[in-house]
């Protein structure tokens, strides 16, 4: 129950700065309080009216009992109706804002945790389960409508056994009875509810798996070539159907559940009311005891009803609690702003030093770099190479420290890289093999990779000319500024090699750059622009630049003035192509296994 | 009229897809109605019956069996909401998603593949998917009005047996109320296409933090900017959307105040008034409060249901034509049946002009003849018409003039013909979130249970790999279903991608950049495999590449620029013409030439 604090405190803090939203909560908060203690009051008064009214009819003196039945019954219509109008819309913006702090709170933590959550499958699910309902619990808890109807519960409960206690304790307590098993219903009820999901998860998962494949736009045409979709579709219907006969089976529980209730309530309804008009054909009480019992235990079936959802939340609330406290929890391994004040100028030289290093992605025993080391001078100019899988991209991820490496350290300038990580995200620019898709303009594209400077047109022209893609941008009235992709209305697409051309563009941009990565800049590349692209990087690149290339095509990277070899996470060769190429290892093999196709 | 006809279709294949649970639905509903304007004029006759008998000194026992019959119908009434409730949430959905889903699968068959390179048809294909699906939902608003109709003159009959002087009130109060739906659908319809590019970017940041997005996003150091991006939009969508539904409840505001104040006072002034003059028992002063309470939020349900079924309407309408469009569409195609001629060339193309806009062409003119066992290097420059000539010979496109025969028949006739002629392995592959066997076994669907013919393929494409470390070849590729399955890499699906198209090889297989994710050795490995493959089987290749290295190998090399075929030959006679496939060659050459070559 400690989590119900929890998460109240965090949406709290969600919304700590906008004190107007807090005005709004406590609105909520009295509206909802209030509207449980109308509900609670009507009887009272239906009761007041009929007296009155039968006390008129007598002709005895019950005018006061009449008006005041009268004038509490229009007054609590009135909170009723206050409520129903505006109680939606105060909860629509509190909630907005909540879910607003609570996920830039979320999205912040995103970008500050270790890269490798991302790699972790577990984790990630989890991660994309907070982001999606973690904030609705937070809303749930703090504008009060998860609570209030457990208190509101509460508060009927004691109101109307205390109201009918003053009839007679005898029909109090069989009215709560009576009740008492639909509380107990809807607990189970929500217990059940949890355990049927999660069942059902896996099965659920696989039928919307295949279902979203036959209607996502980039599996379609093989797909449809290949006469898929009758297949696909007979397994979908498969697991749907298994999905809803599991359903199935727990509605028919819970109906049997409902049946039961409804009969243990109303029989004790029914024994209340005898027992009422019983009492008032002896004249114990008056006739408008009738319209009170038979109201109150109305009421208290309904608000025993509305725990339901109350309680789901309470125990699914609790599961997300831990979640977001597991991801807030975690170590933050990115730059703060205030280190970029210590540190304005760093000309000191960039080397880079991998001690030992050792690396493997979570869950997997493989090493994929495996006690590797190298050292890489400032001003150098190198290349990787190596099979499929040898580890050369997660290098690349290891220096730009989105991994932390398992043993070993990774030096830059002699500093150890954790320390100098401000440094690190300003000075290397790196152009990667999965490099994303900005469905922004094409300056927005290119330029994002600095926005700590500004950039004129002529110095982004610059760098698109580098690239190629100058006549592609000139093909569009609004250059620089025309759209990309389906986003924004009248966005243009691009093909694969000119997106390619554009994250390259984006590598070549920022000024501080001193060391360049670029992960297989080329593969989707026509020979011709890639040797244009080839050319104009080496001719962009400063003398006291650090050159870092990554590439399948050997014949590119000739006049490099280090070729490193990668074999299952170790570097078994370092030199020179002609080096390497009298050494007659693996990359004389290599390199044959391509230029043999060029010998005339 | 038009519009009737499409409310009328969208109605009954809401229908269709469940029609026993609808049906079921509605007499729950009426059941449900029914009982309780009865229990609530049955409760109003027993405290009439408990006053008299009071009056009268008579016996409790005389009202026992209708308090009895009260409980045992509101165990009815509970359990039918009950039921209700389930039955909307749980039940329905889940029976009408199967037949909706399998009604927008059999209009996606309908579908011609080009229309998904349309951005345009593509929006109206989502739209349309959600208004099917959201048509059981339209049945079910429909139904609501329905009942609570008939629910309000139910409480208006029963009132009526009362006094007629309340049945005029409360239509009089409807008809008030019913004139505030229309400028209440206005608004929300407003404020639904206002706040969508907000939401589009907003949704679009998000992904910023996810994914390789989020290693720019940190990289570039872009965190601040985009939170403060996304909350502003965030932000701006719920204003828009809180003061739409202010406007809403500020309209209604004099409504509720009229519903909820002054009409019970006025209707429970008369009751007491009449009760006073011994018209009415004083038990129904409970019925009229009751009834009238129940008939006032009926009648507001109904207006914001209505409101609702306008906006549904429209949708409906859209839905209607779309789903007309694409079967009149569908109709035209798979009507020649054609015949397999074995001494027609493979592919034979002539003429061909192609545009996806009118005033762009893509393709001028393209001609091209390949033999039977014929290997075909396709070569060009990025956005040369590769991809599109490719489309062509699928029948994906067809040509603006010209023609493209496929063994002699009409490429773009017969989807079907096609499909068993022509494999491809597309440089965009697919990476299929199943198991291994499924991965490959697409390949050719008749064989997904040969577990043989599949490993085959897997060792023919270099993929062996993948199933010593699955070791099970029903283990799940990635994990977005099942936790326990493997990640491969780029490499690796491309490998699984050629193992697919070995085993659905056809008469044709065309290669579209096969070995693009592949190092050095794997590549020519991977080349010198396909052509083997070709050669050994008889089959037509046609290989699309930016290597000119490897294209040597082929019988033939056809290069494209600019959309046109500009040189074609085997390789010694393309070196000898001294042209574009030279240049190309020679600035790929120099990347491996020795030094003294260069000399």
């Amino acid at each position: 129950m400690s989590h119900i604090i929890c998460i109240m405190k965090d949406a709290m803090n969600a919304v700590k700065n906008r004190k107007k939203i807090l005005g709004t909560v406590c609105l909520l908060w009295l509206l909802t309080l209030s509207y449980y203690v109308v509900r609670m009051m009507t009887p009272l008064l239906q009761s007041a009216l009929l007296d009155g009214a039968v006390g008129v009819l007598n002709n005895t003196n019950s005018n006061l009992l009449l008006i005041i039945g009268f004038i509490g019954l229009f007054i609590s219509e009135g909170i009723l109706a206050l409520y129903s109008s505006k109680w939606g819309i105060l909860f629509e913006k509190a909630s907005n804002e909540i879910h607003i702090g609570i996920q830039s709170k979320i999205f912040d933590k995103l970008c500050k945790v270790p890269y490798s959550v991302f790699n972790s499958p577990q984790i990630y699910e989890k991660i994309e389960l907070v982001s999606e309902k973690y904030s609705k619990y937070c809303s749930g808890f703090l504008a009060g409508r998860t609570l209030s109807s457990l208190i509101g519960t509460f508060i009927s409960f004691v109101f109307t056994t205390i109201v009918l206690i003053n009839v007679d304790p005898l029909i109090a307590f069989v009215v709560v009875c009576g009740n008492f098993f639909g509380i107990f219903k809807t607990w189970l009820e929500a217990k059940l509810n949890y355990y049927s999901t999660v069942e059902k998860m896996k099965e659920r998962r696989y039928a919307d798996t295949y279902k979203s494949a036959l209607f996502d736009r980039n599996m379609i045409k093989e797909i449809k070539l290949l006469g898929l979709t009758d297949y696909i579709e007979k397994k979908w219907y498969e697991y749907t159907v298994r999905v809803n006969r599991k359903t199935m089976n727990y509605n028919v529980l819970f109906l049997l559940l409902d049946l039961t209730t409804y009969l243990i309530a109303n029989a004790f309804t029914v024994i209340s009311l005898i027992l009422t008009a019983k009492m008032i054909l002896n004249g114990e009480t008056s006739i408008g005891s009738f319209i009170l019992v038979y109201s109150s235990s109305g009421a208290l079936i309904d608000t025993s009803g509305s725990l339901f959802g109350a309680f789901r939340e309470l125990s699914s609330s609790s599961y997300y609690h831990s979640l977001y406290r597991d991801l807030m929890s975690m170590p933050n391994v990115e730059p703060n702003k205030s280190e970029a004040n210590c540190e304005k100028k760093s000309d000191v030289s960039f080397d880079i030093l991998f001690d030992h290093v050792d690396f493997s992605y979570e869950g997997s025993e493989n090493k994929i770099i495996d006690d590797l080391c190298l050292n890489i001078k400032q001003g150098e100019k190198i290349a990787i190479v190596g099979e499929n899988g040898c580890g050369k991209t997660t290098l690349v991820a290891l220096l730009n420290r989105l991994y932390v490496p398992n043993k070993g350290e990774i030096f830059i300038s002699g500093k150890s890289q954790a320390d100098n990580l401000f440094g690190l995200r300003r000075c290397v620019s790196t152009v990667f093999q999965d490099f994303g898709k900005y469905e922004t303009s094409f300056r927005e594209n290119i330029i994002m990779s600095d926005k700590s400077q500004h950039y004129s047109d002529e110095e982004v022209m610059m760098c698109v000319r580098k690239t190629g893609l100058e006549n592609k941008i000139h093909e569009f009235e609004s250059g620089l500024d025309t759209p990309i992709g389906r986003f924004v209305p009248g966005g243009i697409n691009l093909s694969g090699g000119e997106w390619q051309k554009l994250a390259i563009t984006r590598g070549l941009i920022p000024k501080d750059t001193k060391v360049l990565i670029m992960d297989e800049p080329n593969s989707a590349l026509d020979p011709i622009s890639e040797a244009t692209v080839y050319k104009q990087v080496f001719d962009a690149v400063k003398e006291d630049q650090t050159l870092i290339l990554i590439t399948h095509r050997l014949g590119a990277i000739r006049h490099v003035d280090r070729i490193i070899v990668m074999d299952h996470g170790r570097i078994i060769e370092d030199g020179s192509h002609d080096n390497l190429m009298e050494q007659k290892g693996k990359y004389f093999e290599m390199y044959n296994a391509q230029a043999k196709w060029y010998e005339v | 009229m038009k519009n009737v006809k499409s409310i009328l279709w969208s109605l009954k294949i809401g229908f269709h897809h469940a029609p026993i649970s609808f049906i079921f639905f509605i007499l729950t509903q009426i059941i449900r109605s029914t009982l309780v304007v009865y229990t609530t004029v049955l409760l109003g006759d027993i405290i009439s019956e408990v006053q008299s008998i009071l009056a009268d000194k008579g016996e409790l026992s005389q009202i026992i069996p209708t308090l009895i019959l009260y409980g045992a119908l509101n165990v009815v009434v509970w359990l039918a909401v009950e039921i209700q409730w389930r039955f909307k949430d749980d039940y329905l959905p889940i029976r009408t998603s199967v037949g909706t889903s399998k009604m927008l699968i059999k209009v996606s068959k309908y579908i011609p593949l080009r229309k998904y390179d349309d951005a345009v048809f593509c929006d109206q294909y989502d739209r349309f998917q959600d208004g099917i699906r959201s048509q059981p939902r339209f049945l079910l608003t429909w139904i609501s009005i329905g009942t609570t109709i008939y629910s309000l003159i139910l409480s208006c009959i029963a009132l009526a047996e009362l006094h007629f002087s309340f049945v005029i009130l409360l239509v009089l109060f409807f008809i008030i109320e019913m004139l505030s739906v229309k400028s209440h659908s206005e608004i929300q319809n407003n404020v639904r296409k206002e706040i969508t590019p907000f939401n589009r970017l907003a949704d679009y940041l998000q992904t910023m933090f996810f994914g390789v997005y989020n290693r720019d996003t940190r990289l570039y150091g872009l965190k601040d900017q985009y939170i403060d991006q996304w909350a502003y939009n965030k932000r701006t969508v719920s204003e828009k959307s809180v003061s739409g539904n202010t406007k809403i409840s500020n309209t209604k505001g004099r409504l509720y105040f009229l519903q909820n104040g002054l009409c019970p006072l006025v209707i429970i002034g008369m009751a007491l008034f009449l009760i006073m003059r011994g018209v009415v028992p004083i038990g129904s002063i409970y019925t009229i409060w009751q009834l009238s309470r129940t008939t006032l939020s009926n009648s507001a349900d109904t207006t914001n249901r209505i409101a609702d079924c306008i906006v549904q309407c429209k949708h409906a309408k859209e839905t209607y034509d779309f789903y007309i469009d694409i079967k009149k569409n569908s109709s035209i195609n798979n009507t020649i049946i054609p015949l397999a001629d074995n001494t027609a060339p493979a592919l034979f193309v002539k003429d061909v002009d192609f545009s996806y806009l009118p005033e762009k062409k893509v393709l001028h003119s393209i001609s091209l003849d390949v033999r039977k066992g014929e290997i075909i290097a396709l070569l060009g420059e990025n956005g040369s018409g590769k991809s599109t000539l490719i489309k062509l010979l699928l029948g994906i496109y067809t040509p603006n003039s010209g023609v493209v025969l496929v063994f002699g028949n009409d490429a773009g006739a017969n989807e079907e013909y096609i499909r068993n002629h022509i494999s491809v392995a597309f440089q965009d592959f697919c990476c299929y979130p199943f198991s291994l066997r499924e991965n490959v076994g697409f390949g050719n669907i008749s064989e997904i249970s040969k577990d043989n013919n599949i490993i085959d393929c897997l060792k023919f494409a270099q993929a062996d790999e993948i199933l010593n470390r699955a070791k099970n070849i029903d283990r799940m590729l990635g994990r977005s279903i099942d936790n326990e399955g493997i990640e491969l890499s780029g490499g690796e699906w491309q490998r699984l991608a050629l193992a697919r198209a070995y085993l659905g090889a056809k008469d044709i297989m065309i290669f579209d950049e096969p070995a693009a994710k592949l190092d050095p050795l794997a590549e020519e490995k991977q080349f010198a495999n396909i052509i083997q493959y070709a050669k050994t089987h008889g089959k037509t290749l046609i290989l699309v590449s930016h290597r000119v290295g490897f294209a040597r190998m082929a019988d033939k090399i056809v290069l494209l620029k600019e959309g046109r075929i500009i040189e074609s030959g085997n390789h010694s006679q393309l070196m000898k013409a001294n042209g574009e496939y030279k240049r190309m060659f020679d600035s790929q050459r120099e990347m491996y030439a020795t030094k003294e070559d260069v000399k």
